[in-house]
């Protein structure tokens, strides 16, 4: 009995210690917490991030930052992809997180809202700092309740990636900015043979069908967030996606959910087009087997394509906050902008900073990308977590499984059942 | 210390017991046990893990009462369980009674048989995903050889268990099997001996000294098994996420799914004790009938 | 005439054996020759099992691209730690468990059994917060001895504890040892088969664990190999022959020891006397 009350009264400390530590942060969200390193002592920060691929840009960087604050010290930590969220609510509900990191903006807006970031409005303001060298819309994305919480570090755009060998097999003209629908239907029929598929439909909402429901002029969500797939300019849209696939100019749903036909049948030239992000620009330059080049997305209405970009951010309850934003000052600079873009990795968020990307593959057309920064719609910010996105991917799935037609009524149940679980 | 018993000897054999069994009861109590009365309080909480709990009473198991798709994973883990079970033990069983007996390369067949067992589901579920695929995977590629239709293994609601089940089995057999082994090598070869002088054949020599001196692994094996596979968590995780139409949903994953991506960790503590409640009793009904079965010697 | 009985019977087991064998150790196989393809063949679509060109370099940029030495050395520390620890502990209270009789036994067992029972997954946050009152964040005392407690050990151990006979523990008492005396010198060599398949496990355990290591440890430098392979997954481009070959240099290890293993058995018990 007395064995049983002491475990229950130090599982009760425990609680309340986690309690303690994650509540710090909800008692003051608009004042600056007080930095606690005192001048001249070396403040040593992590500093997390997801991608490996990534890591010699970002030593690069954090070389070039400690030269210039040699009293900082910077401590890089890679989290696998696939554990990066756990890892990181899991040290936020321990109650000691890294004290910057990158954030994504599917996850954005629930870590914000939580009191987790770092508001980084008064420390703009006061220090003056230019927000307008990014992009609006990414600036947007990571902002809650007007204030900023994040400073953009890369984005990507999606277009319409093709394989020149086949066109040239098939003696059709490479796709251009003025491409239509009705011209990207056209040439994937005349791709089409025994061997090959003019497109692939990939699974996906991006890349994949929400780009094709910005080119028709639609959108997924409203401004206030409630999702509106089931409107017409998106489910047209989807439909027409799908269509490929109804067709015989792309390869099966099935065959699509079982590898990622960016990694296999574009690669092995089974497929003459998809659209896909410009992250893969770097990879499909690689093939040896294939000349890929880039087009923009055919317009359906209106350009369309869909943007995402990552941002640094800083935990809210660091100890070292003014170390943090010299850091995240450095990160969103244009020299940090000029070190990224030269390692062609990514597009740095820095306005003006991309043509070291561009230039970095000569034998593809990288500006389209950077074209479509200017007209692509950003993740809808607005919508909060992942679990909306999930319910309409398990829709759509069913019908890429082939267990349920793409028509109207799966349009509905993802919009319904993604605004369930909003709340709207 | 009024519940030691009265006599000498018998209080020093369990003072003795507890001193033996104590290292590994204080390091559960303070690595397992702390930790499972923490969970068991939150399941009475909602919790978004990144603030702090707030109570919540009886909500999170009120929901999953109602919860259709949380019903359908309990039918869909217990489905898994009722066939992935019986069906690895089997093997396992044979292969384990195949494998005692001296044949040539033998320990070769055993290392085979247990590389499963050895593989981590992350790099091997890339290997499955291409035996299922639909057109080029090898297994409708066989089947279109033969002339017959291909299968769509992970895509079909109705298949897709089944295909979960055949690579649960597949991973499974390694870890009975080198338990049948040692369960087998523990039998003395004396009685072997004295029933060979008696007469018996290999079939009498199976049924009445092998099958029921193995009879404590063979419980060990079943409770076990049961045990992991209402578990089974891995391979849903990369190969389907619960689908298709949740045919492949268990109970772990939707844990997963609640608590680590959508941040409600509450409900997902609540299933797992759900889950908890089921697997203990079954396994106190297993351990409550095996008078009638097990033979220690 | 008996001859040729025995022959017929050991050809077909032999023949059984190698399909089954194929078919079990087959996606294995696969994964050997993914790791041997160059990054344009992972995904030839027609079916070839081996390479068109073989490529060997997959191997070495493992080690380039991440410190897979160090990775090796933590999952080799942390294992044979695991493994002394889990052995002697779960063999301690497996035996008290099989032999010896105190009150609450029988609840106490249960108990034990109850933590597999339970969704690691939802223990995951609070052990961490328990980990991280007591400083063993990133430590190897953090990977080792929580580990130490293994609650399928004990049940292994006791089922086989449970089939040795008590006339020889009688005979030890009457000898005048305790407990713990029959334990080291009768029952531990005894149960040696269930000793080594244990044993087995739990480098196989320790060596593939990897929910728990990723949590608990933060630096690159005191990552586990199931981790380090994981780092091979990126978001949007994943080479999967790396991870292949990361995953085969993982395996190959446990290989032999598993092969180690069958060696330190010997053929059922025939220790004369003790055995009746």
């Amino acid at each position: 009995m007395k064995k049983k009350v002491f475990c229950l009264l130090l599982v009760a400390a425990f609680l309340l210690s986690s309690c303690g530590q994650a509540a710090t942060p909800t008692t003051a969200p608009e004042a600056k917490p007080t930095d606690t390193s005192t001048a001249g002592e070396t403040v040593n920060l992590s500093y997390a991030m997801w991608d490996t691929a990534q890591l010699p840009a970002t030593e690069k960087l954090i070389s070039a930052f400690e030269e210039k604050y040699p009293n900082i010290t910077i401590t890089p930590e890679t989290v696998p992809w696939d554990q990066y969220w756990n890892k990181l609510q899991t040290a936020v509900a321990g109650g000691e997180a890294y004290d910057v990191f990158w954030m994504n903006i599917p996850y954005f807006q629930q870590y914000a809202a939580k009191n987790v970031l770092l508001n980084l409005q008064p420390l703009i303001q006061s220090s003056n700092y230019d927000m307008s060298v990014f992009y609006p819309a990414l600036v947007a994305s990571y902002s809650y309740e007007n204030n900023v919480y994040g400073i953009p570090r890369d984005y990507d755009t999606t277009a319409l990636f093709y394989n020149k060998d086949l066109f040239d097999a098939a003696g059709v003209a490479y796709p251009t900015d003025k491409w239509t629908w009705d011209d990207l239907k056209e040439a994937a029929k005349k791709l089409t043979t025994k061997d090959t598929w003019g497109f692939a439909s990939a699974f996906g909402d991006r890349p994949g069908y929400w780009d094709f429901i910005y080119s028709n002029g639609g959108d997924v969500n409203t401004p206030d967030g409630k999702v509106i797939l089931d409107q017409p300019a998106a489910c047209d849209a989807i439909k027409y996606y799908y269509s490929f696939i109804d067709d015989g100019t792309s390869p099966d749903g099935p065959t699509l959910l079982a590898t990622d036909p960016a990694e296999t049948l574009f690669p092995n030239g089974k497929v003459a087009m998809m659209v896909y992000g410009s992250w893969g620009a770097g990879a499909f330059a690689q093939i040896s087997t294939a000349h890929i080049d880039v087009a923009p997305i055919p317009v359906g209405k209106v350009p369309g394509s869909s943007m995402h970009g990552l941002a640094n951010v800083i935990w809210s309850g660091t100890k070292h906050p003014d170390a943090a934003w010299e850091f995240l000052k450095f990160l969103g600079s244009e020299d940090a902008a000029k070190i990224l873009a030269n390692t062609g990795t990514v597009i740095p968020a820095y306005k003006g900073m991309e043509s070291a990307w561009v230039s970095a593959i000569p034998s593809m057309n990288l500006k389209v990308f950077v074209d479509a920064a200017s007209y692509a719609k950003p993740w809808p910010a607005v919508l909060l977590g992942t679990e909306w996105e999930t319910k309409i991917q398990d829709v759509f799935k069913e019908v890429w499984q082939g267990n349920r037609p793409m028509d109207d009524q799966a349009c509905a149940q993802a919009a319904a059942d993604a605004n369930a679980v909003l709340g709207k | 210390m009024p519940f030691l018993p009265k006599s000498k000897m018998a209080r020093q054999e369990a003072l003795w017991g507890y001193a033996l069994a104590s290292p590994l009861l204080i390091g559960c109590a303070v690595f397992f046990y702390l930790g499972m009365v923490a969970s068991f309080i939150l399941g009475f909480t909602q919790w978004d893990v990144l603030t702090p709990p707030t109570w919540y009473g009886l909500g999170n198991y009120f929901y999953l009462f109602k919860d259709h798709v949380f019903r359908m994973a309990l039918w869909n883990t217990t489905r898994y369980a009722l066939l992935q079970v019986p069906l690895s033990l089997t093997i396992a069983l044979a292969l384990a009674l195949a494998l005692n007996q001296n044949i040539r390369f033998r320990n070769l067949y055993r290392l085979i048989y247990f590389l499963p067992a050895l593989t981590m589901p992350v790099a091997i579920s890339f290997v499955w995903k291409w035996i299922y695929a639909p057109g080029y995977g090898i297994l409708n590629q066989l089947l279109s050889s033969l002339g017959l239709p291909n299968v769509r293994w992970l895509d079909d609601p109705h298949v897709a268990m089944y295909s979960i089940i055949i690579m649960g089995v597949w991973m499974s057999i390694g870890y009975a099997m080198i338990i049948f082994i040692a369960g087998l090598q523990n039998i003395p070869r004396i009685y072997y001996e004295a029933a060979i002088v008696d007469g018996a054949n290999d079939w009498q020599k199976l049924s009445h000294i092998t099958v029921p001196l193995l009879t404590p692994t063979i419980l060990f094996n079943l409770i076990t098994s049961v045990i992991s596979s209402f578990q089974m968590f891995d391979f849903i995780y990369v190969m389907t996420s619960g689908g298709p139409s949740n045919s492949t949903r268990t109970v772990v994953y939707s844990l997963w799914e609640e608590g680590f991506r959508f941040f409600r960790m509450g409900r997902a503590t609540a299933m797992g004790w759900i889950l908890f409640m089921i697997i203990l009793f079954l396994t106190i009904f297993q351990l409550r009938t095996q008078k009638r079965w097990v033979y220690y010697e | 005439m008996g001859l040729l009985r025995v022959n017929w019977r050991h050809i077909i087991l032999h023949i059984l054996l190698i399909m089954g064998g194929i078919i079990t150790a087959f996606p294995f196989l696969w994964m050997i020759a993914t790791s041997l393809k160059g990054p344009d063949e992972v995904f030839s679509l027609s079916f070839s099992i081996l390479p068109r060109a073989w490529n060997f370099n997959n191997y070495p940029q493992v080690f380039e691209i991440l410190p897979f030495g160090r990775f090796y050395l933590n999952t080799i520390i942390v294992t044979v730690a695991r493994t002394i620890g889990q052995v002697l502990i779960c063999a301690m209270a497996g035996y008290a468990f099989a032999k010896l009789r105190f009150p609450g036994k029988n609840f106490l067992f249960v108990a034990v059994l109850a933590i597999m029972m339970l969704p690691s997954q939802i223990t995951l946050i609070p052990n961490y917060i328990l980990l991280k009152y007591i400083h063993w964040i990133d430590t190897y005392q953090g990977l080792i001895i929580p580990s130490l407690f293994s609650a399928f050990g004990t049940f292994l151990l006791r089922q086989f504890f449970m089939t040795l006979p008590s006339e020889i523990d009688d005979a030890a008492k009457l000898d005048g040892c305790n407990p713990l005396q029959t334990f080291i010198h009768i029952a531990l060599p005894l149960a040696r088969p269930g000793l080594v398949a244990f044993a087995v496990l739990v480098v196989l355990w320790s060596w593939n664990d990897f929910l728990w290591p990723l949590i608990i440890t933060n630096s690159t430098n005191m990552q586990m190999l199931s981790v380090g392979i994981s780092y091979f997954q990126n978001p949007h481009v994943t080479n999967y022959a790396l991870i292949m070959a990361a995953a085969s240099l993982t395996i190959l290890p446990i290989m032999i020891i598993f092969i180690i293993s069958q060696r330190l058995i010997i053929e059922g018990i025939t220790m004369t006397g003790l055995k009746m």
